[in-house]
């Protein structure tokens, strides 16, 4: 059965034996405490890489022969393309490894031999559910470098869009964290709700998925009778809808149970792995990119951002459920205020861009996206670096995984809203 | 926090622990990226450190970590935050071909996934890594953001 | 009659049983669920989609039967039906009308719960051979649920015993009709009933055994072609089976209020039925809304609430029951 066998050489990885570099670390942290590490000597017969993951504690001696588990990448609730290989006592898990690159296209490749304004179909099929936020920051980042002034309407509508992709993207998250945790009803109502803004996104760009909306200097498409009718509706119902959502999943009790106390991520981990979004303001870190980096036009709105302070499942799920209501707000603030103008700067059919370097950070539904622009003055970037949100919670999510039941993982896992385009790009 | 006060307190600090003495660091304010400090490699770890464990400014965070490909030099981009001041820094070293990285994963635990993307992506060696694998492709695949892995061969392209 | 095919006729009887009430509560399940999450499920074989299990049994029947690679072949072939006949045994105790049960014993009620005990072993057997480890996280589950949610099912079943003062399930049914529902003066077992009957049919918020989300398909992971059928039909005629199980001890069976038992003539198994159904409606609607229990947490649910509390219900019942004959005489 391949059941109580020894750990395959798969996570038997030794540190790099190194005596320059074990004198160099002692002698500089010294008294330093990063919460991260393990303790030096791992207990026996447990082997884990040293100081990415912590060994579950086994005070009772109360375990068996381990097993491993390869979950993924074809499991039902790896949300993508991601595999995980548990080394499994029983139930519990003692470690775990993440193994990505299945969905590996070589995005920052490909960017090297695209112009700028191509490289929003680029991004797109990275982040793939959350598109316009992803596509912003590539248009900021040549704007930078270019300097092109964007007209106002179009900042706006940028900032429209990127509210409406993300409550889809939200719907898209926290239906499936019911599905995770075994209620489906849930799932197919936040579907409903998200079908909606996919068609005010339809009516807009054209698409579906992949947008292509946001361009340097400006966007494709100006805001429709219909879109703002569908917006507008929704906005009548939506907090009434909200209430229902939360009344049918999260005042659920045994929700409560499964996500309430697991996954804890304390503040230091969160800024030690560099969580950003909703994983770091469930640990109850104040950051938020739209507020404290405004870009294009949200220094312009009143929204607040929500934090919490337990960091488990149950606040990362409930911090972005109000996330929702927050966008929202800002919705409506766009309804109302949308300046009138032009939603195109004037700019040469193809951009050459000066010589230099641009970072366009922005707070995608997954946490903070930058894309980083390296230019040499001809019409194609030399470098394109896509900072993926994710991939930094994959790191949060190997510590995590040790002490965990299986069926915590699953929801753990999901609690981080991996998007594996993104992670591999 | 403005660049001019940026580059003086991380001056302030990194006299005050002493790691300055035996190299230099060159501090400028770029229009785009902020504050821009270049280093020798060696150094960057002891950097780090003293940037994170500073009490004034504390760069808490390590947001972003990549490479590019400079001509005849791999650059390292490490990007700093401190929520204190709310200010980013940006850190950069350069490697040669096929060097030596080594890992900063002791000192921020965000850098550890994304080292081993740098490495396999443009054909270093890790070392003080805990888990010193490659991250996206499998063994036997050439550095692919390096400028002279082209992304299509001319049998692809004409058949 | 001859005493053979009055068997043989019994039995045909009890197989036709199982099969519509488990083709049936696959077409209800699939609406119900549909209904309860917005969508609009099968809508096109038929009228109203009823057709749907048709061209379903006809793929079931031609698929390639697989068997994994490594797998214990005996056990893997003979694991569904050691699922499929206990579920089939079990509808014979069922009484359907005033003559209508298969095999009417004396000890009815325990014959269906020692019949339906048997089940786990058959889900332990196929999540072993299956040589697949979600199979095994699968079967182990099934038992460590198996032995926490019996019990409280075994003391759930008393109360009603003891007010009818029988076993034969047909004699607590009549025992009903001449007075009270049981489900008046025993509440709480039946309450406790019904969630045990939940876990026992591997229904969510207890269904760790299959757990999609978290073990592909759990024990039945590795099974395909009829095989799959067998578990899936035994799995669904188990909520008829425990549906109209709580509707015999506690909701008067086949009988209704007010009217005389005998003269119910070929409306007794309808009324048994639909009640039965509405029980599973319930089961369904739980089903369709809850997240799932955490295995560990499942255990600490049987083990730590329900098994107390029963224990502590029945020792009050029985006191209570004794007092109140004593009382107002054996009658009441």
């Amino acid at each position: 059965m391949g059941i109580g066998k020894k750990p395959s050489e798969a996570l038997l990885t030794p540190v790099v034996p190194c005596e320059d570099e074990a004198s160099l670390q002692e002698d500089m942290l010294e008294g330093y405490t990063n919460p991260g590490w393990l303790s030096p000597q791992p207990p026996a017969g447990i082997v884990v890489p040293r100081n990415t993951r912590r060994i579950a504690d086994d005070p009772l001696q109360l375990s068996t022969d381990h097993y491993l588990l390869n979950v993924g990448p074809q499991h039902p609730s790896t949300h993508g393309a991601l595999r995980v290989i548990l080394e499994m006592d029983g139930e519990r898990i003692m470690s775990g490894e993440a193994h990505v690159g299945q969905l590996h296209r070589g995005i920052e490749k490909l960017a090297e031999h695209r112009r700028y304004h191509q490289l929003a179909t680029l991004v797109d099929r990275a982040d793939y559910v959350s598109g316009i936020t992803v596509e912003t920051a590539a248009a900021l980042a040549t704007e930078q470098l270019a300097e092109i002034e964007v007209p106002p309407r179009a900042q706006w509508l940028r900032c429209l869009m990127a509210e409406v992709n993300r409550i889809a993207s939200h719907y898209m998250w926290i239906g499936p964290m019911g599905l995770d945790s075994g209620a489906m009803g849930i799932f197919l109502y936040m579907q409903k709700d998200r079908e909606l803004f996919i068609d005010v996104l339809e009516e807009m760009t054209g698409q579906r998925l992949m947008f292509n909306y946001v361009r340097p200097g400006r966007v494709t498409g100006d805001l429709t009778p219909r879109a703002e009718k569908l917006l507008r509706d929704y906005l009548k119902i939506g907090i009434e809808r909200m209430e229902e959502h939360w009344d049918s999943l999260f005042e659920s009790e045994l929700f409560q149970i499964r996500t309430k106390g697991i996954g804890v991520l304390s503040a230091d981990d969160a800024l030690n792995y560099g969580a950003t979004g909703h994983v770091l303001r469930a640990s109850g870190i104040d950051f938020d990119v739209r507020r404290d980096r405004p870009y294009d036009a949200y220094d312009q709105f009143d929204f607040d951002v929500m934090t919490r302070t337990g960091g488990d499942v149950f606040d990362r799920v409930t911090c972005r459920f109000d996330e929702i209501r927050q966008s929202l707000r800002i919705i409506e603030q766009c309804l109302d205020g949308m300046p009138p103008g032009d939603i195109k700067a004037k700019m040469p059919k193809v951009l050459r861009v000066p010589e230099g370097e641009a970072c366009g950070i922005v707070e995608s539904a997954r946490g903070e996206v930058g894309i980083h622009l390296y230019s040499d003055g001809s019409d194609k970037p030399v470098r394109m670096r896509y900072r993926p949100p994710t991939l930094y919670s994959l790191g949060i999510a190997e510590i995590l995984l040790p002490n965990m039941m299986f069926a915590d993982a699953i929801v753990g896992m999901g609690s981080f809203d991996f998007c594996f385009g993104e992670v591999d790009r | 926090m403005n660049p001019a006060t940026l580059t003086e307190c991380i001056a302030t600090a990194l006299d005050t622990t002493g790691v300055t003495d035996s190299w230099d660091y060159q501090i400028d304010a770029d229009d785009n990226l902020g504050v821009v400090m270049r280093l020798p490699a060696a150094q960057v770890m002891l950097v780090l450190d003293a940037l994170r464990k500073d009490s004034d400014l504390q760069f808490v965070q390590l947001i972003d970590l990549f490479g590019a490909d400079i001509r005849d030099l791999i650059e390292v981009t490490y990007r700093l935050r401190s929520l204190r001041h709310n200010v980013d820094l940006i850190i950069k070293c350069e490697l040669p071909y096929d060097g030596d990285y080594q890992s900063v994963g002791h000192v921020f635990a965000s850098a550890l996934l994304p080292e081993r993307e740098l490495c396999e992506m443009y054909g270093l060696t890790l070392h003080g890594h805990s888990n010193p694998k490659r991250l996206l492709t499998i063994e036997g695949m050439p550095p692919f953001l390096r400028k002279s892995t082209a992304i299509r061969t001319k049998e692809e392209i004409w058949g | 009659m001859n005493v053979w095919l009055q068997a043989l006729l019994w039995m045909l009887f009890v197989v036709t049983i199982m099969m519509v009430s488990g083709a049936s509560i696959i077409y209800m399940l699939r609406k119900v669920l549909a209904a309860a999450h917005l969508r609009i499920g099968p809508n096109t074989l038929g009228p109203a989609g009823i057709l749907q299990l048709v061209p379903d049994v006809i793929k079931l029947l031609t698929k390639e039967d697989r068997h994994p690679n490594f797998s214990d072949k005996g056990l893997y072939c003979l694991a569904p039906i050691i699922i499929f006949v206990p579920m089939l045994t079990a509808f014979a105790f069922i009484p359907f009308g005033p003559t209508m049960v298969a095999a009417n014993v004396n000890m009815g009620v325990m014959m269906i719960l020692a019949f339906l005990t048997l089940v786990p072993l058959g889900v332990f057997a196929a999540g072993w051979a299956s040589h697949n480890k979600y199979a095994l996280i699968g079967a182990v589950r099934s038992v460590g649920a198996a032995i926490t949610f019996e019990i409280p099912l075994l003391l759930s079943v008393l109360p009603p015993i003891m007010l009818a003062g029988s076993m034969n399930l047909s004699e607590i049914v009549l025992a009903q009709a001449n007075g009270f529902w049981f489900v008046i003066p025993a509440l709480p077992s039946a309450v406790i009933f019904l969630i045990c009957a939940q876990m026992e049919t591997n229904q969510a918020p207890f269904d760790m055994t299959e757990a999609e989300s978290e073990l592909v398909a759990g024990f039945s992971t590795e099974y395909s072609a009829m095989r799959f059928g067998f578990i899936f039909l035994a799995e669904f005629a188990g909520n008829f089976v425990m549906a109209a199980l709580a509707v015999t001890l506690f909701f008067g069976g086949w009988t209704l209020p007010g009217i005389d038992p005998h003269s119910m003539g070929i409306f007794a198994p309808m009324v048994l039925i639909i009640k039965s159904y509405i029980i599973i409606f319930l089961f369904m609607m739980v089903r369709g809304n809850f997240s799932r229990y955490r295995v560990d947490k499942m255990a600490a649910l049987g083990w730590k609430r329900l098994i107390p509390f029963t224990l502590i219900w029945v020792l009050v019942f029985a006191i209570g029951l004794r007092a109140v004959q004593t009382l107002f005489g054996a009658g009441a």
